[in-house]
This record gives C-alpha cells, sequence and structure tokens, in this order.
C-alpha cells in the first residue's frame, strides 16, 4: 500500500519537523540567554576596567610617576594594583588606599560603571592584613581559653573588626564584643569557660 | 599634583568644564588649592558630613608627602 506509506511517512516528517522545531526554540532561547549572560559580563568587565584606569592614573599620579600595574578580578569584584614604591598610597594602616577606594566607588557608582562596591587591593596589603589579624585573633582567642580571662586588641577599623568577629564566631569557647566609641573601637574577646 | 586634583575633582561632578583650580604658594612647603565647581556640584565635591572633601584633601595630602611638601585644599563657594 503506497498511498498508505507515504501518508505514514508525512506524518513522521511533520511530527518530527515539530520536533525540530521544538528544539530551534530551545537552542534560540539557550542562545538568548548566553548572549545576555556575555554582555552582562561585558558590560561589568568594561565598567570595572573604567575604574581600574581611574585607579591606575590616580595611583601614578599620587606616587609621582612609578610604574603601576592593575589587575581586575571581575567574580571577586577586587582591583588589585602592583607596583615598586608604593607605600604613600597605602599610608598609615591603609588609610589613604580606604580613601582612595572610597573615592573610586563614588566615582564608578555616579558613572553607573559598578553595580556594587569595588575592593582596592594596593601590593595585597588588604590581603596580608586580613591574613595578619585573623592569626593573632586566633592565637589570642587560645590565649583568652587558656588563661581564663577577658583580652582586649588593638584598636581596629570597622571592616578588620568584622573579619575577627566572623573567624572567632567558629570557636564555641569565646564570645567577641566591641568596645569604646571609633576610632578607638575595639574587640575583647571573652572566654566562655573558666573565668576566674 | 594640581593634575591630580583636578583628575579626580573631574571624574566626581556633573560639570567638569566648570572646575577650576587655583594654585598658590603659601611658603616654600605649603600649596593652597583653591577649587572652584559649579554650584549645583559644590555638594558632590563635599559629600556628606564633609566625607568626600574628607578623602579629597587626605589624597592630596599622601601625594604632597611624596614631594617633601604639604597642601591644603580649599572649597571656594
Amino acid at each position: 500500500m503506497p498511498e498508505n506509506e507515504s501518508i505514514a511517512d508525512a506524518v513522521d516528517s511533520y511530527v518530527s519537523s515539530l520536533e525540530k522545531e521544538e528544539e530551534d526554540g530551545e537552542l534560540l532561547e539557550n542562545n538568548v540567554k548566553k548572549t545576555e549572560n556575555k554582555e552582562y559580563k561585558y558590560e561589568k568587565i568594561s565598567g570595572l576596567t573604567g575604574i581600574a584606569k581611574i585607579v591606575k592614573d590616580a595611583i601614578e599620579m599620587i606616587c609621582l610617576g612609578e610604574k603601576v600595574k592593575v589587575n581586575t578580578d571581575v567574580e571577586g569584584n577586587r582591583i588589585s594594583v602592583q607596583g615598586d614604591d608604593l607605600g604613600i598610597a597605602i599610608g598609615r594602616n591603609g588609610k589613604n588606599m580606604a580613601e582612595l577606594e572610597y573615592l573610586v566607588n563614588l566615582i564608578g557608582r555616579r558613572k553607573n560603571l559598578i553595580d556594587r562596591k569595588i575592593t582596592l587591593d594596593i601590593k595585597d596589603y588588604r590581603k596580608n592584613r586580613i591574613e595578619k589579624i585573623t592569626k593573632t585573633a586566633t592565637r589570642m582567642a587560645r590565649k583568652a581559653i587558656r588563661e581564663g580571662r577577658k583580652i582586649a586588641l588593638k584598636p581596629m577599623c570597622s571592616y578588620e573588626r568584622k573579619i575577627i568577629h566572623d573567624a572567632l564566631s567558629k570557636f564555641k569557647d569565646v564570645r567577641t564584643k566591641s568596645r569604646d566609641e571609633e576610632p578607638y573601637r575595639r574587640i575583647i574577646i571573652y572566654p566562655l569557660k573558666g573565668i576566674k | 599634583m594640581k593634575e591630580l586634583l583636578e583628575y579626580m575633582v573631574k571624574e566626581l561632578v556633573d560639570n567638569p568644564d566648570n572646575v577650576e583650580i587655583e594654585e598658590e604658594e603659601e611658603d616654600e612647603k605649603t600649596i593652597i588649592f583653591k577649587l572652584k565647581v559649579a554650584e549645583d556640584d559644590l555638594g558632590k565635591v563635599i559629600g556628606k558630613k564633609g566625607r568626600t572633601a574628607n578623602a579629597l584633601r587626605i589624597i592630596m595630602r599622601a601625594a604632597s608627602a611624596k614631594r617633601g611638601k604639604s597642601s591644603i585644599v580649599k572649597i571656594i563657594d
């Protein structure tokens, strides 16, 4: 029965064409999603690059034309700066760096270059500082438990205090609290057991 | 140093063409920067509770320390 066969064929081909269309539709949707993501990411990269250029220009002007290299980290919203003599751009306790970070964030937000806060790190100062204060705080927490007394840390800025509160919240035997007012606000570590 | 202040302020304001900076030497080590911006932009360079003006001054202090000088930033209104 050639006619029947042909009808069956026709139905088959129609169904398969429908399936294909569906697939095509899906493919198309996937493609759209991909390009959207890409564009978003591209915007984010170009925004961060714009900020990075401002950071580079500003630091070069602060440090008398010192050679400066900037790297951007899109995922972490970070701009890291490398160079030789950048001490003055960091400042005492990272003060100048913090102010520069505030300014570039302000500029970035006004120009719609960024949608969240950018962290500025010069010569890995911030990274090393986090490591150092976490280590000291952990050591002091152990000491507080061992000696059964509260221990006060040095005054620190809010950002650094947060890092320590977070780090020490993993220890069950100590509790942290902040005392005094800015800029002398400091963390006190209380041991929970064996207070003499 | 003037370029640095000009650069940062021009990025901050809406009317960069109206930014004017006058440089004045008070003595050998001190430079006064008189900053003029459009009236609408005054708030932008000063910021809430002077936060932005403070940041600008700290950056300028850092730059002048590098050059063995001190600087004063005056915002003229």
